[in-house]
Parts: C-alpha cells; structure tokens; sequence
C-alpha cells in the first residue's frame, strides 16, 4: 500500500514540476526524444512523408520516434496526439479530418488541435482505363449532366475523403445533382485501379504518382488534375479548370500539429525546426524522387488552411447528403 | 534483366544474415513442442518491420519453411511434434524411434521436406506470373466468389463438429466487423470507444488465440519429461536411398501440400493429415503396418506441409489472399513495406515477387545443412525449462501485439483472446475457422457491398460475368456438397481427430 | 473449463442474438440497398442457427452429463495461480508499463511469473532484470519501438540508438 501511495505521490509531483517548467520549456526544447504519430500505415505516401521530415528534425538533437497509428482511418492516431500533453513532446500528422465529425465518427474540428506547419500537398486527379468511352474530363461532364448515376466513380479509398471531396465539389459547380452520383469505395487506390483496368469501374479518383505503373502498361490514363497548374512530372495532364473553366482544386494534404493549447512560444519554435527541415536537400530531393508536392504553410497560414478545408468538406458532404443529421 | 536483378539482390550479405539468423531462429522455436510455424511468424514482425521489403519477406519464408520441418524433431523422439503440421505422422515417426531407427525417421523427414518445397517452389514460380496476368480481369465480383470458395475450407478445419466450426467461423466474421464499416464509415460495434473504432487487429487476435491460449494451456502440464531417445546416427547415410524408393510417396505429397496450401484459408497441418489419408489410402506401400509403410507415410506427409507453403503463396501473391494464417502476415508485411500484393505487383516490381519466388529455393536447400545440425543439437534446446521459457514468450506475445498495431490496446486484446481462445479449445470449439472468417470478412464484405453500388442492387450481376458466374456456380456446388456429406454421413467425411486437429499435445 | 453443449449452444445463440439486433438497428445515411446493418445480421442469424442446433443436439444426450467439468489442476492454489498469473500478467502490463516504463514492468512481470513457476528467487530475479534489459535493447534501443521509458524518460535520448 506504501509502495503504490509513493509512486501515486511521485506521478503527482512530476505533473505539478511538468505544469511549472512550462515557460521555460520552449527555449529548451527539445529535450528528450519526441512522439511523432503517423495517421497511416508504415510504408505508405504519409509514412514515407514522415519518416523523411523526422530524419532532418532530429538534427535539433534529439531522437524521433515515428509512430504509426493508422486504425480507423486514423481516428486512433488522431485520438492519441490531441489527447496528449501539449508540450511539444507529442507531436503528429495533421491531414484532412473534416469528414470524421460529419460523418459522426469522431469530434475533431480545428479547435482540437494546434497546427505547426503544412509541409504538402497532392492535388487529385481523374483517371479512365485507356480502352474505355470516357476520354476526357468533359465527356465525364456531359455523361453525368445526362444522368448523374450513370457511371461507377471509385473513390480511390473511403468515400468522403481527399479524393472524391474535391471531385464532387467540382461537379457541384458544373449544376450537377451530386447527390445521385455513384460513388463506390475502394480498399485503396490499387484496388481501384486494378479494377478499373478490369472494366468493373468507369471513373478511379486518386493522386497521380499511384497510376504509374499500370499507366506503363497502357492499361489506364488521366484525364485531369485538380490543382492550380499543371505538375512538373506530369505536363501532359490539363487542370480541371482548363478542361471544365472552374476553379476546383483539392487533394490531400499533410501538416505538424500537436494538441490542442500549446503555448505560442513553443509552437514558434518547433515551427522554426519544421521550417528548416522543410528547407534541407534531402527532404525536397526524396518528396520528388517518389512525385509528392511540397508546399509550406506557417501556423497562421495552416490554420486558414485547414478552416477552409472544413467549410468544403461540410458543403461537399451535404450535398451529397451523406452529412449525420445534426 | 529481372533475373540479373534477382542475383544482385540475392549477393546481398545482409539479406544472407537475416536469412541464416531467421532460419536459426525458425529451428528453435520449431523444435520446442506447443511453439509453432505461425507463432514464429507473428513474433517476427516487430523485427522485420524495420527491415527492406526482400529481406523482411525472405526472414517469414525461411523461418516458417525451418519451423515446419522442425517440428518433427520433438515428434519422433519424444512423440510431441513442435507444431501442429508434425501432428499427422507422430505415432509413425515415434514408432521407429522405439525400434532404435530414429535416424531413419528424421532423415526421411528432413530430404521429403525439403523435395515438398522445391517442388512448390517450382510450381509457384512458374504458375504464379501467368496465374497473376488472369487475374488482372478479376473485378469485385470474382473477389466475392474466391472469398465465399475461400470460407468453405472452413468445413476442412472444422474438426469432428460441422457445426462448432461454423460456429467459429461466424464469430471470426463478426470480429471482422467491428470498427468503421467501410462502405458507409458507420461506426459498428464500437460503444463509443476510438479503440473499437480502429477495429481489432488481426495480429493481436492471431497472437492471443494461438500463442497466449496455449500458454494457458500448458501452464499447468507436466514438464516436458523424459530426454530424447536413442543416438540419432547419421541422418544422411541412413535415409539418402530411402528417398528413391519412395519417389512416388514425395510426389504425391508435394503435390496434395501445393494444392491443399494454394486454397485460402487451408495450411499446412490440413495439407500434411490429407496428404497422410490419401498415402494410407490409396497407395499400396503406404497401407503395410510394417516400416516401409511407416516411411511412406512420413515422407508424404511431411513433402505436403512443407509444399503447402510455397503453395500458399501463388494466392497471396497473385490475389493479395492468404493461403493461410502465416501468409496473411505476409500480406500484412508486404503492405507495410509498400509492395501491394495483387496482380499490379508483377507488372510495378517483377525484381521483388521473383526475388521473393528465389528465397523460396534459398531457404529450402538450407534446411538440409542447418537441419541435420538442429537435429544433433536438439537434446540441449530440450534441456531448457518451460517454467523460465513460458513467461518470456509471454512477454514477446506482448510485444509483438505492441509493436504491429503501437497501441496497450492491441495488448489487451491479446490477453482477451487468450482467453477466449483457451475457452473454445477446452469446448472443443475449433480456432483455425475464426482466423478465417477474420481474414475473409472484410473482403467479402467490402467486394459484396461495392459489387451491389456498382450494379444499384441487381443480385444478377453475381452472375452475368462470365468467370465470374462460373466460380460462382462452383463455390455454391463445393458448399451443397460439402455440407452434404457431413450431414449425411457424420464421421466419414473428413478423418480429422478432434485432439490432433489444430494443435499439438 | 468444459462447459455442457448446451450452455456453449446458448452463449453462441445469445452472442447472435446480440448481432443480429445491434445490424438491425445500422441505418444506412445514404440510400443503400445493403447498408452497413447487412452484414452484421447475415452473421448474428448465422450464429443463432448455429448456437440453436447445438443446443438441440447436446439436449438429447444431457442425462448423465454434467453441466460444468472444473480440471484437475484447477483444484489446488498453486494451479489456479499458474493459470491466472497469465492474464494477469498482461493486464499489470497494460497498467504499469506507462508510469514505470518498460524496464521495471518486464522485470517484476517476469521475477513475478518466475516465483510462481516455483523458479527460486536467487536465480529468479537476476535472470528476470537480466531478460529486461536485454529485450528493453533490443526492441526499444536498436528496433526503436516506441516502448515506454517511464522513469528514465529525461535520459531516454541517449538510450535510443
């Protein structure tokens, strides 16, 4: 009984230390390895993403672990990070999350956590099996202008998600009636893929570096991308607001954020050592060897960035009539 | 080019080191009864995540193919076998080591085995690519179909009781669905919590129904008793000839374990005791009571569930399905390192599936030299106490679960399905079934959903395309006979004893 | 523990029953044809078959067997001790690991579980301490799972390699 009140009384007091070494702590930090939580799987874009921007971190000295918490969507890894003390030793990815409280899965809104720094961004893009009907973004228009459940759109991944998010606020700008649109979930973008290449789908919607391969085999082809201009690796790909005259953009995205409450001070600061990581060789040199966007946002600028994200992801949904009723 | 790439990955001297390390290590935990193939397999994760893709993959080949063989070692000279493949030939293996031969019954173990997984190799490495290329024109529909085909094997691992393997197979489906659902993100069986939410991990049940039921199990049996029997002799002199006249015994049994192993959800303990039925069956040689017989029937069985490994992975790589529990880790690996399983991966990276197809002979041809030396050392490895042995692997079993998923959550599980485990096995409620329907759950759940989305509800479409509504036809055919003949004549169609089936006593 | 088949039909039949109407209750959001309640009652009624028969089957053989047979060993303490020391072992873990990190958890876990394997304490609690570090190693220093450092968190930089 002794035993367990001295730990109890231990626990306590390394709390009330932890509450008083709070101002200092931003000038000293870091000072011991930090928990960096990856909302995917090891191994795939987010991971890789990740693992990259925490080899430059640790040369502000201490250790990184990355941890991948990928389960419900990554609802777990969300969990656990805005759960978290906010002293900067709890660190993780921030990614579009608007879906979670619309779909009544999860609480998060912008309030939940503190945004660091946005370090990229994949827009998405439209792909159509080579041998098939649809041959441009405009014929995938005019087909759903016609009848909007007429063709299989996979998602590319969970529906309401990065992927098919801006796709349908697109079609939502052409005066199309999204919410008969046919939109089918995928275990991921290979699955849909593959499928599409067996002629099971019309329409796939993912980023473009994922296509790749069966591109090489001349089994698919992509018809638009939706960002701003057009990418680097890909030139022949027109934006959708060439093809269509909208200016729909999205994608996904991934940041650094920490729980919600962190002080200001600190936060500057680990924004400082994210910003430098941002800047090094390496990183730059590994996000376009595998074709992912880099694109850097400050504190400030992320927090726009993910209200905004909020508010299309709540129209997009709603006209879909997917939202939870409130 | 792709076969000059395989040889550069193979001089690799780090991917010798993890094959060497994991082979060792394959042995060990093969050769100690209670321990098996796929327990070995799950404790490699945490090692291998950190891994290349190559290696990470080349470490489960090797110690799953050294575990399989090593479990005949405790079998014959101790009538234990190491793990649940061993199971089927024990009494035959014992047997001769009671009449001084113990050589002759290790040899004729180890050089079948190692014929069994040449010979799948061989089979996989020259079906899988064309096999892969078919299945490039599988959409939803087909996927369905091979899950549903996939879940009648559950009637072979049923044991005695049709209906108590159903009952599992049930309970492994409703695991599958906790969680979001993925068509709709509706929270199902969750109560709130975000930990339901992310599901229950296949590995932390895998871990807890397998390893930590055991462990219950065993907590309280005797310690492992006498040492082993006899000298063991020379392995090579004694069984080298006997590999020859029993030609036709291997054959058959490589083929049986490749089939057997191929079918998802079917592994290698179910490969070994039908390769063992049809040689005491069907073959001339294998009905004597007398030592050839005896001989027979090991080298059969024994060429089967070392076959069905390799056999196992012509689904997992070609359809991203598990042949059987150990390939689903392998599955869950090969995501983790992101090389895909499915038909894409031959077309993305031919280099990684044949270097893959390449270990497969690597590792087999070691069995011979590192065998013969497991087997000599095996008395020393014996000599070990379960009391200080058991709670250290429970300790891994912890880790293991920990360091898949990196959640405490993953770690209760694992303390709950050794319990659950533990009560359905003390029921006779067979547990291989439930890892079936955890593993094809999802699949048939998410390929029934979106083929309804893409079809609006029409059931015809299960149908109307035609591969698809021809293995369609056949699944639906397997399942009215197979249910037939167990409810027709019980006990008669499948001979799985209910204490041999599934585990090793 | 062998429970009667009638109680194991039982449970299975209620645990479908429980399935069934939690699938029932799944409103899809959208119009689906098969909602996410779908699969859920295919199985729980699935279960209730299955759990039913079992039942009916075990019922025509119940005179003369018992409704509960207790194993042997479950008789004595120190058997039922090596039994639940198993669970319990993981549920201290899952408590403990976090304020006292790794190294202490997995030492008294082990020296624990040791003791009531009838291991003596001398040798015991070397080797459990011994064991500890070595895994502690292994996975936390070289693998870098994110094990926890509890009391040596403030030093735990120099201890990841």
């Amino acid at each position: 009984m002794s035993k367990k009140s001295s730990i109890l009384a231990g626990l306590l007091s390394a709390t009330v230390a932890g509450a008083l070494l709070a101002g200092p702590a931003a000038a000293a930090w870091p000072d011991h390895p930090i928990n960096l939580i990856v909302v995917a799987g090891a191994g795939g874009g987010s991971d890789f993403t990740f693992r990259l921007l925490a080899r430059e971190l640790e040369k502000a000295g201490q250790p990184i672990n990355v941890i991948n918490q990928a389960q419900g969507g990554g609802i777990v890894g969300y969990t656990t990070y805005t759960s978290a003390k906010p002293d900067g030793y709890t660190l993780g990815q921030l990614s579009p999350f608007a879906q979670f409280k619309i779909l009544g899965q999860a609480n998060f809104t912008t309030a939940s956590f503190t945004p660091i720094a946005l370090v990229n961004v994949d827009p998405a893009a439209v792909h159509v099996a080579a041998k098939g009907k649809l041959k441009s973004l405009g014929d995938i228009v005019a087909a759903l202008k016609k009848d909007p459940a007429s063709l299989r759109i996979s998602c590319g991944g969970t529906c309401s998600a990065s992927w098919d998010i801006p796709f349908v606020s697109l079609m939502l700008a052409e005066g199309i009636d999204v919410a008969k649109i046919n939109l089918i979930p995928a275990s991921g973008s290979a699955a849909g893929l593959q499928e599409l290449a067996a002629g099971g789908l019309d329409v796939v919607l993912c980023s473009i570096p994922e296509t790749d391969a069966l591109k090489d085999a001349g089994l698919i082809e992509t018809v638009a991308v939706l960002s701003a201009t057009r990418l680097e690796k890909y030139p022949k790909v027109p934006t959708a607001k060439e093809v269509t005259g909208k200016d729909v953009t999205g994608g996904t995205w991934r940041g650094v954020a920490g729980p919600a409450g962190m002080d200001p001070a600190l936060v500057a600061r680990i924004e400082g050592a994210v910003h430098k990581a941002y800047e090094t060789s390496s990183f730059q040199a590994g996000m376009k060897e595998r074709g992912f966007g880099t694109t850097y946002l400050d504190a400030a600028g992320f927090t726009a960035f993910i209200k905004a994200h909020e508010a299309q992801t709540r129209q997009v949904m709603e006209a879909l009539g997917v939202a939870k009723a409130p | 080019m792709v076969i000059g790439s395989i040889f550069s990955q193979l001089a690799d001297p780090y991917l010798w080191t993890v094959v060497v390390i994991s082979a060792v290590y394959g042995l060990i935990v093969g050769a100690i009864p209670g321990l098996t193939a796929l327990m070995a397999t799950a404790l490699l994760v945490p090692f291998i995540i950190f891994m290349p893709p190559l290696p990470a993959v080349a470490s489960i080949i090797t110690a799953s193919a050294m575990a399989i063989f090593a479990g005949d070692i405790p079998g014959a000279l101790l009538r234990m076998p190491g793990t649940p493949a061993s199971a089927a030939y024990t009494d035959d293996a014992h047997g001769l080591t009671l009449k001084g031969k113990s050589a002759v019954a290790l040899g004729a173990g180890l050089f079948s085995s190692v014929c069994g997984g040449l010979i799948s190799a061989i089979i996989l490495t020259s079906s899988a690519p064309w096999l892969a290329r078919a299945a490039l024109s599988f959409s939803s529909v087909e996927y369905f179909w091979l899950g549903v085909l996939g879940l009648s094997c559950a009637t072979f691992v049923a044991g005695p009781s049709l209906l108590k393997g159903l009952a599992s197979l049930l309970f492994g489906l409703f695991l599958a669905t906790v969680g979001l659902d993925p068509v709709s993100g509706m929270p199902r069986f969750t109560f709130g919590s975000s930990d339901l939410m992310g599901g229950l991990g296949l590995i932390p049940i895998l871990i807890g129904l397998f390893a930590v039921s055991e462990l219950m199990r065993n907590a309280n049996a005797p310690a492992a008793g006498e040492a082993a029997n006899a000298a063991t002799g020379s392995v090579i002199r004694s069984s080298a000839g006997l590999m020859w006249t029993h030609k036709i015994g291997i054959l058959r049994g490589s083929l049986i374990g490749t089939l057997v192993g191929a079918l998802p959800g079917a592994g290698s303990d179910i490969a070994a005791w039908i390769s063992y039925a049809t040689a005491r069956k069907f073959s001339r040689v294998g009905r004597k009571t007398d030592e050839d017989g005896a001989v027979e029937r090991i080298m059969s069985a024994s060429a089967a569930n070392n076959a069905s490994l390799g056999g196992a992975y012509i689904p997992a790589t070609v359809f991203g399905i598990p042949g059987d529990a150990i390939t689903a880790i392998v599955i869950s690996v090969m995501f983790i390192k992101g090389i895909n399983p499915g038909p894409t991966l031959f077309l993305n990276r031919p280099e990684v599936i044949y270097g893959i197809f390449a270990i497969f002979f690597v590792a087999n041809l070691l069995i011979i030299p590192l065998g013969i030396a497991c087997i000599h050392s095996f008395r020393s490895i014996m000599r070990l106490p379960t009391t200080v042995i058991s709670p250290v692997i429970l300790l891994f079993c912890m880790l293991g679960a920990f360091s898949v998923e990196n959640t405490l959550f993953a770690v209760g599980l694992v303390a709950v399905f050794g319990f659950v485990g533990w009560l359905m096995e003390a029921n006779q409620i067979p547990l291989a079934p439930a890892i079936l329907g955890l593993i094809l759950g999802p699949l048939l759940e998410q390929t029934f959903m979106t083929t309804m989305l893409k079809s609006q509800g029409d059931l015809v479409t299960f149908f109307d395309r035609p591969i698809g509504g021809t293995i369609g036809v056949v699944t639906l055919a397997v399942w009215t006979i197979t249910i037939g003949l167990k409810v027709f004549r019980p006990g008669d169609a499948i001979e799985i004893p209910a204490a041999e089936q599934g585990r090793a006593e | 523990m062998k429970v009667n088949d009638v109680i194991v039909g039982g449970v299975i039949l209620g645990l479908g029953a429980f399935v069934a109407t939690t699938g029932y209750m799944l409103r899809p959001p959208r119009h689906l044809a098969y909602g996410p309640g779908f699969f859920p009652m295919l199985i729980g009624f699935g279960l209730m078959t299955v759990g039913a028969l079992i039942a009916i089957q075990a019922l025509s053989t119940l005179r003369g067997s018992s409704w509960a047979t207790v194993p042997e060993w479950a008789r004595s303490r120190g058997g039922l001790l090596r039994f639940a020391i198993i669970p319990a072992a993981i549920v201290f873990y899952i408590v403990a690991v976090g304020p006292l990190g790794f190294l202490a958890t997995a030492t008294i876990l082990l020296a624990t579980i040791f003791a009531v394997n009838g291991v003596a304490a001398r040798r015991g609690l070397p080797l459990a301490l011994g064991l500890a570090v070595v895994v502690n190693l292994v996975f936390a220093s070289v693998l870098h799972v994110p094990l926890s450092w509890g009391v040596l968190e403030p030093f735990s930089g120099w201890l990841i390699w």
